[in-house]
């Protein structure tokens, strides 16, 4: 039997080593991958020295699966440890806790995950592999428990209502996408999450929570053989009676140009400015993601840091981001000032961007980029949570398994028109949203 | 490894070769706790201000040197201490320590860039203090919780200090704090130790030692009774946190043992969904979101035991006060169960194995002890010591010391 297991693993794996995009480093990311039976793929990366195991599931179960019951993607994930047909929430947690383990959820626009860190000795790993399984398989969302998290959930949201990050990032994500399900907030809203029943919760649970809808991803210092058996375990206990797979991509909105300004009573303005930009796959994502890097993605070596913190002490924090999904991602500027200083840095932000998106990089800034991106790589890379995460993301998105090996080759051959391309492309800057919630002397 | 260069800098190098990638840190023996009144905000300031350049290398030179090969950096400050890092491929170590070692003792501070950096540290009190309850009512919690003891004031500085501040404040402070025999280099990764010893004395060995003034600890006072605080913002969900005055590893004529049994009282509380905080306010009596509870016993001075609640939306705060009574109640009159105890070591045994995944996170523990309490063989014995905690310990150091004379409560109201 066994021998016959070992046969399968040759045919079915193939080793992928990544190891030569710099000379001077050895930072090196042997990835595995595998299928299982019923079809879930798994990348695996061993790691040697630590005994322990991280296992990451990656369902397409994300926030942008609610459909009209905002908040329901969240709540399930939350839900999964609170019980299930033979044990009791107490009982579930006592599990993982009393073996030191860590079961953990997360929920964004388009994935979620469930995962568990452990400890390899047996004694401890043994247990929770078993009851992380029978989580997978038989959730029972206790209708106790379900009001318990709901009512947690609402008092979360109504929370948020007086921090001000909390609405700002709100209403911008409504301006940019509209009626499309990327507008709303992961953990739902007041009303919507009321609406949510224990019903409502299984049909999630197994509609999306699924093996037809799952990746794995696993860095361990076990054997491969071993990890296989827990995938087959994993993928086996997702196994669902019927599957429906709902396709609710919605048209983006179109965006014009529009100043928001939210009066709140705080001592600092908090400003969003931003667009829509790309998907996961985009041809412009390297020449954008190095672009953004100089303009406002890399700390104090950033435009927007050297200008509005170093040069005139306006804030403690500005940045932006490019975050690619399935479909059109955000482009993000974010800053906080004092309230006099708002409209000067969105006029000093918005000059710097229609510059940017204009003129690029100077040779020197992208020069400089460069070097930090494909010199820094191996940081990216150098802990177990670090790859999964990557595993993760590889899996989820389709992207080659190569992605890590190639990423520093690609940085290194963006030019300065690539990049100018890229952000005119994009970013257009006559569909820009600026918001400002402040009080009065921000407006 | 451990050892002393002859200027007094102490050195602490551990390896991890599990990526070609290092940390090298900079402890310096220096917090807000060292600050006076009037002088608040000083040690983090300085912290602000070592980003700006030395006559050697001017400006931003540093920085951008790290980023162009691929690091990353940063420092933080404490009540006790001040440190700085950078994190990147081990080969470029040399420079990380090249530049650090030179501001040690050659910061420009120039009038123009203090008068900058000091509006950044203001808008950085206002985003994590004034415009945030939580981080008003932590403030007020430590400026109320202590007479004399140094906690008193916030790291960050009161902001009327952050008014009357000046570069010459700084730089006073640098000249009296920055030496060799006042810091600890800490680094961890990809190393060799003979070939990084031979680096650290090659840039630090030439490095005069300063005279360094005693740090004093101010002890603190005898307290008559509970301190209650209560602070009404409008339209603000409300929030509740106290603290119990309780010992340090670090304080004077203590029972050690009692530390390790206040880290595990603070795990029966709160680490997990069956503890005690979160069984009771959360799930059987729904009157709180979320509750926590911390305690440091590698603090240099006394700190506090704190405990902090988040009620749910609309429920009283003085009705979760009682309820959390009678959780303090019982943990002084009843003994904790083995299950409880088993979980908390079971705990602390897998999360020392966990957080060898990141080497930034080794080299805080050990700068950190280092500089607090002094010696890092506390890391090795830490498992140990807690898992000889007994229930009748940890129902003593409740008894002894979640008491009204060492507890202050403040909590958040709305406005009415």
């Amino acid at each position: 039997m066994m021998k016959n297991n070992i046969a399968v693993f040759s045919k079915i794996f193939f080793l992928i080593t990544i190891m030569n995009f710099s000379s001077i480093t050895k930072a090196d990311v042997k990835i595995l991958s595998y299928e299982t039976r019923n079809g879930v793929k798994v990348l695996f990366s061993k790691s040697e020295n630590i005994p322990m195991i991280d296992i990451k599931i990656t369902f397409d179960a994300g926030s942008s699966k609610d459909g009209s019951l905002k908040g329901l993607s969240m709540l399930t994930h939350n839900l999964l440890d609170e019980g299930t047909s033979k044990k009791k929430s107490e009982e579930i947690a006592s599990i993982f806790e009393s073996t030191g383990s860590v079961f953990n959820t997360s929920v964004n626009k388009d994935r979620s995950t469930i995962s568990l860190r452990s400890l390899t000795d047996e004694k401890y790993f043994n247990p929770c592999l078993k009851m992380f399984l029978e989580i997978l398989s038989d959730s029972s969302f206790p209708i106790s428990e379900v009001n318990l998290q709901k009512n947690r959930t609402i008092s979360t949201i109504i929370e948020n209502k007086s921090d001000p990050s909390e609405i700002a990032s709100s209403i911008f994500f409504k301006e940019i996408y509209g009626d499309h399900p990327y507008a709303s907030q992961s953990i739902g809203n007041e009303n919507s999450v009321k609406k949510i029943n224990r019903k409502n919760i299984l049909d999630f649970y197994q509609k999306h929570i699924s093996s037809s809808n799952a990746s794995i991803a696993i860095v361990s210092s076990l054997p491969k053989d071993q990890i296989i058996k827990i995938s087959e375990k994993i993928s086996k206990s997702l196994e669902r009676k019927e599957v429906e797979n709902i396709s609710n991509t919605k048209e983006m909105k179109i965006l014009k140009e529009k100043y928001i300004f939210k009066n709140f009573k705080s001592e600092q303005a908090h400003i969003y400015i931003g667009s829509t930009s790309i998907e996961r796959g985009s041809d412009n994502h390297i020449p954008l993601y190095v672009g953004n890097y100089i303009f406002g993605g890399s700390g104090f070596s950033a435009r927007l840091m050297k200008e509005l913190r170093v040069k005139r002490g306006l804030t403690y924090g500005v940045y932006s981001y490019v975050y690619p999904l399935k479909e059109k991602g955000p482009f993000l500027i974010g800053i906080e000032t004092k309230a006099e200083q708002a409209q000067l840095s969105v006029k000093l932000i918005r000059e710097m961007l229609a510059e940017f998106v204009e003129k690029g990089p100077t040779d020197e800034e992208l020069k400089h980029a460069k070097n930090s991106i494909i010199n820094g790589f191996p940081l990216r890379i150098d802990s177990n949570s670090d790859i999964l995460n990557y595993l993760s993301m590889i899996n989820y998105y389709n992207l080659p398994k190569d992605y890590l090996k190639t990423f520093t080759s690609k940085i290194s051959k963006v030019t300065k028109k690539d990049i100018i391309n890229a952000f005119k492309t994009e970013i257009d800057l006559d569909s820009i949203i600026t918001l400002v919630v402040g009080n009065e002397k921000a407006k | 490894m451990e050892q002393t260069l002859e200027n007094g800098l102490q050195v602490i190098l551990k390896k991890d070769k599990r990526a070609p990638v290092v940390t090298s840190h900079i402890w310096y023996k220096i917090g807000s706790a060292d600050e006076y009144s009037g002088k608040t905000g000083l040690s983090h300031a300085l912290e602000h201000m070592m980003f700006k350049g030395t006559k050697k290398y001017p400006g931003g030179i540093f920085s951008q040197t790290i980023a162009k090969l691929g690091g990353k950096e940063n420092a933080f400050t404490s009540k006790d201490y001040t440190a700085y890092y950078q994190t990147l491929p081990s080969q470029y170590l040399e420079h990380a320590l090249k530049f650090e070692s030179d501001r040690m003792n050659n910061l420009v501070i120039k009038k123009e860039d203090f008068l900058k950096e000091i509006e950044v540290i203001k808008e950085e009190r206002r985003l994590r203090t004034d415009d945030q309850p939580e981080g008003v009512a932590y403030e007020q919690l430590y400026a109320s919780a202590y007479n004399n003891s140094s906690y008193h004031d916030p790291i960050i500085g009161w902001m009327e200090d952050l008014n009357a501040m000046s570069e010459q404040d700084i730089s006073d402070w640098y000249d009296n704090w920055y030496a060799p025999n006042n810091a600890t280099v800490v680094i961890v990764g990809d190393i060799d130790f003979k070939e990084t010893l031979q680096l650290i004395k090659k840039y630090y060995g030439p490095k005069k030692r300063v005279k360094i003034q005693d740090r004093t600890i101010r002890d603190e006072p005898v307290q008559y009774g509970a301190k209650e605080i209560s602070i009404q913002i409008k339209d603000k969900p409300s929030y509740i946190i106290m603290g119990y005055k309780v010992p340090s590893l670090n304080s004077k004529d203590i029972d050690t043992s009692e530390c390790y049994a206040l880290s595990v009282l603070s795990g029966i509380l709160s680490s997990g969904q069956n503890s005690r905080l979160q069984k009771i306010l959360v799930r059987d009596k729904k009157v709180a979101s979320y509750a926590d509870s911390g305690y440091s016993m590698f603090s240099r001075n006394d700190p506090l035991f704190l405990i902090d609640i988040n009620p749910l939306v609309g429920e009283d705060t003085e009705k979760i006060q009682k309820e959390l009574d009678a959780i303090i109640v019982d943990l002084q009159t009843n003994l904790v169960h083995k299950k409880e105890l088993d979980r908390i070591k079971a705990q602390v045994l897998a999360s020392e194995v966990y957080q060898r995944d990141s080497i930034d996170y080794q080299a805080r523990i050990l700068g950190m002890i280092k500089t607090s309490i002094g010696d890092i063989s506390l890391i090795d014995k830490y498992t140990e010591n807690i898992n000889k905690v007994t229930a009748s310990q940890v129902r003593s150091v409740a008894k002894k010391y979640l008491v009204s004379n060492l507890k202050t409560i403040v909590t958040v109201n709305d406005e009415k």
